[in-house]
């Protein structure tokens, strides 16, 4: 009688044993390629930070959905804070939606492991024309285009008007003719004296991570460094740690030096005018633009020797090797690239648009809109990408490590020279990056 | 070396009155035993003395001095614990050297005083090693030499034997005794056994609910208990109990119960007579020695005699412990070891009246005793 | 006869079913066993193993290019990094002074509250809610503390104590203060769960041992030193063992409130790890350093075993 309800139950538990493993193995299921009514689905996945954007792309879903019965798009909202994580996961487990946004810069070496497919064929002519040039040269990764953006950032200096009057400086109408270096700092040791704890410039020291790189090596660029060799993008000592590199990074070290940079733990210096100088992106002008009404100028970065330069990139939407139907993916992409579409993204978060089309729509943007010297950077060529190769995510924390450390007192050369090696050891444990 | 007098000790936990109205008296070199159930107030009484308890009522007088409000480490006593308390993680030694070194004794000082304290109690081999591995007879020898070396005025000892088997026990308690005839200092001992009470005290504190039932020497309490509880309690087999009444004929006062009538003898006469006892009832105690069989070889059949069946015996080697019914009444009867005697036996008995107690049937007490201190008289 | 043949007959059988019914015991046990196990070589040793095999390969995260062990090379590299070396040092310090300062103030917390008076539970409560505090929270609360400037909380605290002397400083930022201000911060977060320890501690020695001293002399001081302290020995050895595997686990404040500056004054193993293996995708050199973390809290581990053995000896 035992012997045989044992012989009757084995099947059972090891059934029931399998089934767990596989489900812990495997996870959740796969999802369908079609809905009910045979509407291709398109699952999308969209980082959330601010609540005025995640409500903005909620509403171009809808409205996408509603406007033809093809295909479906299906969003899923993933935290900013852990959205690259999310993304490695996925990629690694084969887990990637049809399309995705990513921060801008990380797109090389999701496109060099081949999570992302070309999609220069996809894009009509006439768009691409209209594009921003910024947006086509950080979307593109060894002559092919993989990411686009909707819109675009812009980096400058925001100035309150009536600290700088005080000391008599002469206001940069554009990046033609931004302020040199020496000036600069001249405006600098003046507002300085006038102040009362002698802390007259923000650069941002409440931000975390991608900021630094992304605010600070436009200045290497302006003093004619890079973080890397873009020729083929295999060196970087020599250049990271190049003469020009270190002494614009010389430059920044003396402001903290000489303690003119204000810790901003609050995020208020120069809304509560503390600082007379905020070295940020177009996304403050909003609260910023409201604190100072009229006193606000906003100016291109500092000359640190070859013209001004300034950041550029956001985020941007690539198609990934999961997808099954690109065409159908890139219908959406589409969508989300008309002026209209552009221009209501833009609203929400404060950004360039991404077409010059809807720059001219723009009322921050347009000719003589309050923030012009963005668009004009970006389409000037005053605005450098982040370097286009995998290597980047390396590049980018070890820069980072660079920048605090030349922030807290260290040698800038002894800096600079740690991690220009340490990114050429990382290229090299890659093999250089080759093709696949 | 000292004197101790309690004066209307009284000491509450909560609203529960633990130790109510204690005088007490204890002279140089006494050793006095607090004897009593578990929660009588004997163990609180002590820690009183010891100062481990404070706030209580009354005033605690050591040579003259009131010691009320000092502290334990300043009233000069010493103190072995039912757990004997032994610090494990230092050694015999170090055990015995504790109280010494806390009070600035000069190296050599502490030295000679343990070492003779482990000569007395045969600790030498020991005393490097760490209690925690030491033997339940061996911590209580140690916890003795902590006291001893101390050379306090007073001893405390909270129930000390009672974590030791039996036979152990029964060693260690001659060798206290042999000790405080050494040392002549005066002791307080607490324990809940009444054959150790018995055995080891001068005087023994019979406590019950946190009163004092009776002070008295050993035997005087034993042979003139001052009331049931005591009777009840001191003495194993304790003592046998009958409710009688009596009957006066003529000259003569008879004990008359349902089932024997006994004479009551002429030296009782006077305390029956005075006592002034409800529908004439009393309680009769007699010690299970007090009762004998009698033999028709040795003396005539007498009216006085009790019928009584052996219903089980206990036979303990030297004696025997046999529990009889006679009618309604169930009574112990203490033969000698030779009797021969066996269950289901029928006997005829007869009660030694001379040596037997009288109790108020409703107050309890002894009818020949005026005050507690009565036992003290011999 | 017949009783005879009945009782043979039976006894194999019962032998039998006794042997089968144990060993179906025994399955049964395994089967239910088995979630847990499954788990533990899951989720523990698997993820492990991993790591230790990691550690000799070039392996990055997503990287397409081949496998290649590179023996040694990992170890050499991160011993020869910089950074790697300071967040050794910078954790061997911090544990330096952690575990015996928070050890001593859990104690001394312990004893305090350790005391039959009304209000108790609160300061026990007060004590500990830090703990249950999630670090993220603790962490932006201090930096609010440690803010630089004279509206800082402590700069004007400071200031104000001494009467305006006080020259605000950057706490975080200092090369000198950011590891103890650190310190200070998570010896505040952590020191409510040594304190409930301790007090577990305090509460299992019998009282009689206090009663004993005190009858042999010792004042309130004295019962500290020779009795509460040797009899909370363990406790305290245990204790310092947990606190100073925490304190080489050390992450969550500096991830938050100083990314390991300044000039590394703040970096420790794990956020040594958790760079390299999130922010520069190096999951072999990440796997190495989690090796050697794993090989240094394994040495305090033994160290902490064998002092505590040595002591069960003595006894």
């Amino acid at each position: 009688m035992i012997r045989n309800r044992f012989v009757f139950y084995k099947p059972i538990l090891f059934t029931f044993f399998i089934m767990m493993v596989s489900f812990l193995l495997t996870g959740c299921s796969r999802e369908k390629d079609t809905d009910g009514l045979g509407r291709t689905i398109i699952s999308v996945w969209f980082h959330t930070g601010r609540p005025e954007e995640k409500q903005v792309m909620e509403n171009q879903v809808k409205r996408f959905n509603e406007s033809q019965d093809k295909i479906k798009v299906r969003l899923t909202l993933i935290p900013e804070g852990d959205y690259n994580t999310q993304i490695q996961a996925a990629a690694a487990d084969g887990k990637l939606p049809d399309l995705l946004d990513l921060d801008g810069p990380y797109v090389y070496n999701y496109a060099w492991k081949k999570h992302l497919i070309p999609i220069d064929h996809l894009l009509p002519h006439e768009i691409k024309k209209d594009l921003l040039p910024s947006i086509i040269e950080q979307g593109t990764y060894r002559g092919k285009l993989y990411a686009i953006g909707t819109f675009d950032s812009g980096l400058g200096l925001y100035g309150n008007r009536k600290f700088l009057s005080a000391v008599a400086a002469h206001i940069p109408t554009g990046p033609q003719n931004a302020w040199k270096i020496d000036e600069f700092e001249k405006i600098l040791a003046a507002l300085a004296q006038k102040d009362k704890d002698g802390k007259v410039l923000d650069l941002r020291m409440d931000y975390r991570g991608e900021w630094f790189t992304y605010a600070f090596s436009p200045a290497i660029h302006s003093g004619g460094g890079d973080l890397i060799n873009r020729d083929n993008f295999q060196n970087a000592t020599g250049i990271l740690n190049g003469p020009s590199a270190v002494k614009a990074m010389q430059h920044i070290k003396v402001w903290f030096a000489k303690q003119y940079v204000d810790p901003n733990t609050d995020t208020n210096s120069f809304v509560n005018g503390r600082v007379a100088l905020s070295w940020c992106g177009h996304w403050e002008y909003p609260r910023y633009s409201t604190a100072l009404g009229n006193d606000l100028v906003v100016l291109p970065l500092p000359d640190f020797g070859n013209g001004t330069k300034t950041g550029m990139g956001s985020w941007c939407w690539s198609i990934t090797s999961n997808c099954k139907n690109p065409q159908r993916a890139m219908q959406f992409l589409l969508f989300l690239l008309r002026p209209t579409e552009i221009l209501a993204m833009c609203r929400a978060n404060g950004a360039v648009p991404a077409r010059k089309s809807a720059i001219a729509a723009s009322t921050l943007y347009q000719d003589n809109g309050p923030l012009h010297l963005f668009a004009r950077q970006l389409e000037g060529g005053y605005a450098v990408p982040r370097p286009q190769t995998p290597a980047y995510p390396v590049i980018t924390s070890v820069f980072q490590q660079a920048f605090q450390d030349i922030r807290h007192g260290r040698d800038v050369k002894q800096a600079l020279d740690q991690a220009a090696s340490m990114i050429n050891q990382d290229i090299k444990d890659n093999k250089g990056y080759p093709d696949l | 070396m000292a004197n101790l007098r309690l004066i209307n000790i009284t000491k509450f936990f909560g609203t529960v009155p633990a130790v109510s109205d204690v005088n007490l008296e204890v002279t140089d070199g006494e050793f006095i035993v607090l004897v009593g159930p578990s929660g009588c107030g004997k163990s609180t009484l002590l820690r009183l003395i010891a100062g481990l308890e404070t706030d209580h009522a009354g005033e605690i007088i050591i040579d003259g001095n009131n010691i009320n409000h000092v502290p334990p480490k300043n009233r000069d006593i010493a103190m072995v614990f039912q757990n004997y308390a032994l610090y494990p993680h230092m050694t015999v030694y170090q055990n015995m050297a504790f109280g010494l070194k806390m009070r600035k004794i000069s190296k050599e000082e502490i030295d000679n005083r343990v070492l003779e304290a482990a000569k007395i109690l045969k600790l030498q081999d020991l005393l490097n090693r760490k209690s925690k591995a030491l033997s339940g007879g061996q911590q209580q020898r140690v916890a003795l030499g902590r006291a001893i070396v101390r050379k306090p005025k007073l001893f405390l000892f909270d129930e000390p034997l009672s974590n030791l088997d039996a036979k152990l026990r029964v060693a260690m308690r001659g060798e206290l005794i042999k000790l405080h005839k050494k040392l002549g200092t005066t002791m307080i001992y607490v324990t809940h056994d009444q054959v150790e009470a018995m055995s080891m005290g001068d005087r023994l504190v019979v406590l019950h609910e946190g009163k004092v039932q009776q002070i008295g020497k050993p035997l005087g309490i034993y042979e003139h208990p001052a009331n049931l509880f005591v009777a009840g309690f001191i003495g194993s087999p304790p003592m046998n109990l009958f409710h009688c009444k009596i009957r006066k004929d003529a000259q003569r006062f008879t004990i008359v119960t349902d089932d024997f009538e006994l004479t009551l003898p002429d030296t009782f006469l006077q305390v029956i007579k005075s006592s002034n006892l409800p529908d004439n009832r009393v309680i009769l105690g007699v010690r299970p020695e007090d009762i004998h069989e009698m033999r028709p070889e040795i003396c005539p059949p007498l009216k006085q005699q009790i019928s009584a069946r052996i219903e089980y015996i206990e036979p303990l080697g030297s004696e025997v412990f046999a529990t009889c019914t006679s009618g309604k009444h169930e009574f112990i009867v203490r033969f000698s070891a030779k009797t021969d005697i066996h269950p289901d036996q029928k006997i005829k008995l007869v009660i030694d009246m001379e040596r037997s107690c009288f109790f108020h049937p409703t107050k309890e007490n002894e009818l020949t005793m005026n005050n507690n201190e009565s036992g003290d008289l011999s | 006869m017949i009783t005879m043949t009945k009782v043979q007959a039976k006894t194999p059988q019962k032998l039998k079913t006794q042997s089968r019914s144990q060993a179906s015991d025994e399955r049964t046990a395994w089967i239910m066993a088995a979630p847990a196990f499954l788990g533990l070589l899951l989720f523990i040793a698997a993820p492990f193993i991993i790591a230790i095999f990691f550690a000799f390969t070039n392996y990055r995260l997503g990287s397409p290019l081949p496998l290649d062990f590179v023996a040694f090379q990992q170890f050499v590299r991160i011993f020869s990094d910089e950074a790697f070396q300071q967040a050794l040092v910078n954790n061997s310090l911090f544990a330096l002074f952690i575990v015996p300062l928070q050890c001593a103030i859990a104690l001394g917390l312990a004893l305090l509250i350790n005391r039959p008076l009304k209000g108790m539970v609160l300061f026990r409560t007060l004590f500990f809610m830090p703990v249950i505090f999630p670090m993220a929270l603790v962490a932006i609360v201090w930096e609010l503390i440690y803010a630089p400037g004279a509206n800082g909380i402590l700069n004007a605290f400071l200031s104000t104590v001494t009467l305006g002397y006080w020259q605000p400083l950057d706490f975080l930022h200092h090369p000198d203060l950011a590891l103890p201000a650190i310190m200070i911060l998570s010896l505040w977060q952590g020191v409510g769960f040594q304190m409930i320890i301790m007090l577990a501690g305090l509460q299992s020695i019998p009282q009689t041992f206090y009663e004993a001293a005190a009858i042999d002399g010792a004042n309130r001081w004295q019962q500290l030193i020779h009795i509460t302290l040797p009899q909370m020995k363990n406790t305290i050895i245990f204790v310092a063992l947990v606190t100073s595997i925490l304190a080489f686990r050390l992450f969550d404040q500096i991830w938050i409130l100083t990314q390991g500056g300044p000039n590394r004054a703040t970096t420790t193993i794990i956020f040594e790890t958790v760079r390299a293996v999130f922010k520069r995708q190096d999951v072999a050199r990440g796997s190495a350093m989690s090796v050697v973390f794993f090989l240094v809290v394994l040495a305090v581990t033994l160290l902490q075993r064998r002092i505590s053995r040595q002591e069960r000896e003595i006894r």
